[in-house]
């Protein structure tokens, strides 16, 4: 009998025995009812004992499976982070290899066409001439050799010296190199600011700087427009406020880069400056993010404006270290040549190692030169071109439109520019045609020649 | 084996069609079973032949389950039915209850198909909720009806249910009559399944483990 019934008996009736006859059947009734109760509840916690360890395990199974798949996530995820790193310094070794590739182009076409010139030199006497291509070519080796250190630097990570710096000469070094860079599809202008003083940063850095800023309003003109480059003197008695920072008191420098290209939305405004932010297909994101890195280091701000469609324009505010001795980014050691100018010249030469060379002999000296390398392109450069165009280099003999033509046409847009040709040839039809009041520079000549010949050209009423 | 008009032969059915404009038909089912513990993966089965839960053997889990009563397989196997769910199905799945086991292939056969890919929960009860569910189903039965008290009722009621109710199973029949009246007369019988909607919105599907009532009326 169950115990609970026969407690209840013993309290009731004194027992199982002192319980009626004519009742007995019900107590047998009731004590199978507790049985089968008791057998129910029995089944049922061991049924919940047992559904308690499997989810126990299968709680300790999933705990597992999770730990691993976290586990594999990590590693996963540091695979991909040094997948990661590795690609970004693969592109911007490749940036790197690709700038110095230009660089160095420059500097091997100079070498090449001064050493060329050289050995074309008749009179092995003409030694000012041999000595002028020799102590070129030494620059141009200098040039080379200062971008081999600047790589190796880059690849050790050295941190780079700041020095004091010359900005527009700084920048117009720099300019120079850009201009192979942009296409010709980009009108490049530059202004400069005088009496600008001195900045102090490292070289390097900062052609690093604008080579980015450049280099990315390049990639907003994807159907040409016009860059422009300049630099301004800034003096501001008290604070400026500006969207994300403020200007302290002081001289600056600044430093602007601006183009008519897509321009930005605000929502990719907020984020440029972020570390692997990017908005190209193939881009790292480090570019702007360096600009911001170095113009911090060296103690300036950048601000950016830009709306959707309307361009964008990035200043750089680099403090003014008043009128201390600056030094450019030019190697020192070589005497520069004389005849300079800050016009601006057109050139136009279809070979495009004397294209190169005239080029990098006029920007040294501080011309502003806008290269074509046909009729049609100098034409299309002068009717892009806002501001003065000075002059125009024109070669004779080209492919493709004649030269005649091309510069009548670059007048038309340009009335002020004076004309100077060049030729290799000495008597050929083409020649003829040139009028008495024609210029004209024969080659081979020597920087120095050419020089003389476009100040002569220039001052000429 | 059902015959009609002639010897009972086996693979036949016999329909029953009533009809008639006072005629009130109500019916009902319901079991009363609780699904518990975690949901399985039916891995392995053919048609009502079942044998793998998740990759285990379903016999394995029955016998774990079962303890002692697992030497009364099949019978103590219908202590606990499964509730079915088909893989993309949700809402309420139906009740299979084992019918044999078969100690050489370590299967289970049940009163109705099984299909792999389908998802399994035991399902438990005790006295008291079986009870309850045939009351459930004597209401539902009910409440389907028009007008007038049931004056017949079929109570057809799983075989199932019987060995978890065992000497009290009268109380099964006696909470339906509470609910339909003593006017109705009951009739019906255990069975190995039943076919009816679980409401009457349902369709008709084949279950286990239910108390399974029509109600007819004429008014």
């Amino acid at each position: 009998m169950h115990k609970v019934l026969q407690r209840q008996l013993r309290r009731f009736f004194g027992g199982a025995g002192g319980v009626a006859a004519e009742i007995r059947e019900f107590v047998d009734d009731v004590d199978a009812a507790y049985e089968q109760s008791d057998e129910d509840r029995r089944l049922l916690e061991r049924s919940l004992e047992l559904t308690s360890e499997e989810l126990l395990a299968v709680n300790e199974q999933l705990r597992r499976d999770i730990a691993e798949r976290t586990q594999v996530s990590l590693v996963e995820r540091t695979r991909l982070e040094e997948q990661l790193r590795q690609s970004q310094k693969m592109e911007a070794i490749g940036r790197l290899a690709g700038g110095v590739a230009h660089d160095f182009n420059n500097v091997l076409t100079a070498i090449i066409g001064y050493a060329e010139i050289a050995l074309k030199e008749p009179q092995a006497s003409e030694l000012d001439t041999i000595r002028t291509c020799l102590v070129e070519i030494m620059r141009g080796a200098d040039r080379a050799a200062s971008l081999t250190r600047q790589l190796l630097a880059f690849s050790r990570r050295q941190m780079l010296q700041p020095q004091f710096l010359d900005p527009n000469a700084a920048v117009r070094e720099t300019v120079a190199i850009l201009r192979r860079l942009i296409g010709e599809d980009i009108c490049l202008e530059t202004a400069f600011g005088e009496r600008l003083g001195t900045v102090r940063a490292d070289p390097g850095q900062l052609q690093q700087v604008l080579l980015n800023l450049v280099v990315n309003a390049r990639d907003a003109m994807p159907r040409g427009g016009t860059l422009a480059i300049s630099t301004a003197l800034l003096h501001l008695e008290r604070p400026q406020e500006h969207d994300l920072f403020t200007l302290p008191a002081g001289s600056y420098v600044t430093l602007a880069v601006a183009d008519t290209g897509i321009g930005m939305s605000p929502a990719t405004l907020a984020h440029i400056f972020e570390p692997f932010f990017t908005t190209k297909e193939h881009g790292t994101g480090l570019g702007l993010a360096t600009v911001y890195g170095v113009v911090k280091q060296t103690g300036g701000f950048v601000r950016v404006e830009s709306r959707p469609n309307e361009g964008s324009r990035f200043t750089i505010y680099l403090p003014r270290f008043g009128d201390a001795p600056a030094r450019t980014m030019r190697p020192s050691g070589h005497h520069p040549l004389p005849f300079q100018g800050t016009e601006t010249v057109l050139l136009v030469e279809d070979e495009q190692q004397v294209r190169e060379l005239v080029s990098t002999v006029l920007g040294g000296l501080g011309y502003q030169v806008i290269a074509a390398a046909s009729g049609d392109e100098a034409i299309a450069h002068a009717e892009r071109h806002a501001g003065e165009i000075h002059m125009l280099i024109s070669d004779v003999v080209m492919p493709g439109m004649n030269s005649f033509e091309a510069a009548e046409q670059v007048r038309r847009s340009h009335p002020e520019a004076r004309v100077l040709f060049i030729s290799g040839y000495t008597t050929t039809d083409a020649l003829h045609a040139l009028g008495d009041g024609q210029a004209l520079l024969r080659k081979p000549f020597t920087p120095e020649e050419l020089a003389r010949r476009v100040r002569e050209v220039l001052a000429a009423q | 084996l059902v015959g009609l008009d002639g010897d009972p032969q086996s693979r036949q059915l016999v329909a029953i069609g009533l009809y008639g404009a006072r005629l009130r038909i109500g019916t009902g089912s319901l079991g009363g079973w609780d699904p518990f513990g975690p949901e399985r993966l039916i891995t392995r089965s053919t048609g009502n032949v079942l044998y793998e839960f998740d990759g285990h053997s379903a016999l394995g889990l029955y016998k774990r389950y079962l303890g002692d009563r697992a030497a009364d397989l099949p019978a103590s196997g219908l202590l606990f039915p499964l509730s079915l769910r088909e893989p993309a199905g949700a809402g309420q799945g139906v009740v299979r209850s084992i019918v044999s086991v078969c100690e050489d292939d370590q299967s289970l056969t049940f009163g109705g198909d099984v299909p792999e890919g389908s998802y399994a929960r035991l399902m438990k009860a005790n006295f008291d909720r079986l009870i309850d569910g045939a009351h459930g189903a004597a209401e539902e039965s009910s409440e389907g009806r028009r007008a007038g008290e049931p004056e017949l009722a079929i109570l057809i009621s799983c075989v199932g249910r019987k060995l978890v109710l065992r000497r009290r199973v009268e109380e099964e029949v006696e909470s339906v009559r509470d609910v339909l009246g003593s006017q109705a007369v009951l009739s019906g019988f255990y069975s190995y399944g039943e076919i009816a909607p679980f409401t009457s919105v349902d369709r008709c599907e084949f279950h286990n483990q239910t108390m399974t009532i029509t109600t007819l009326s004429e008014r």
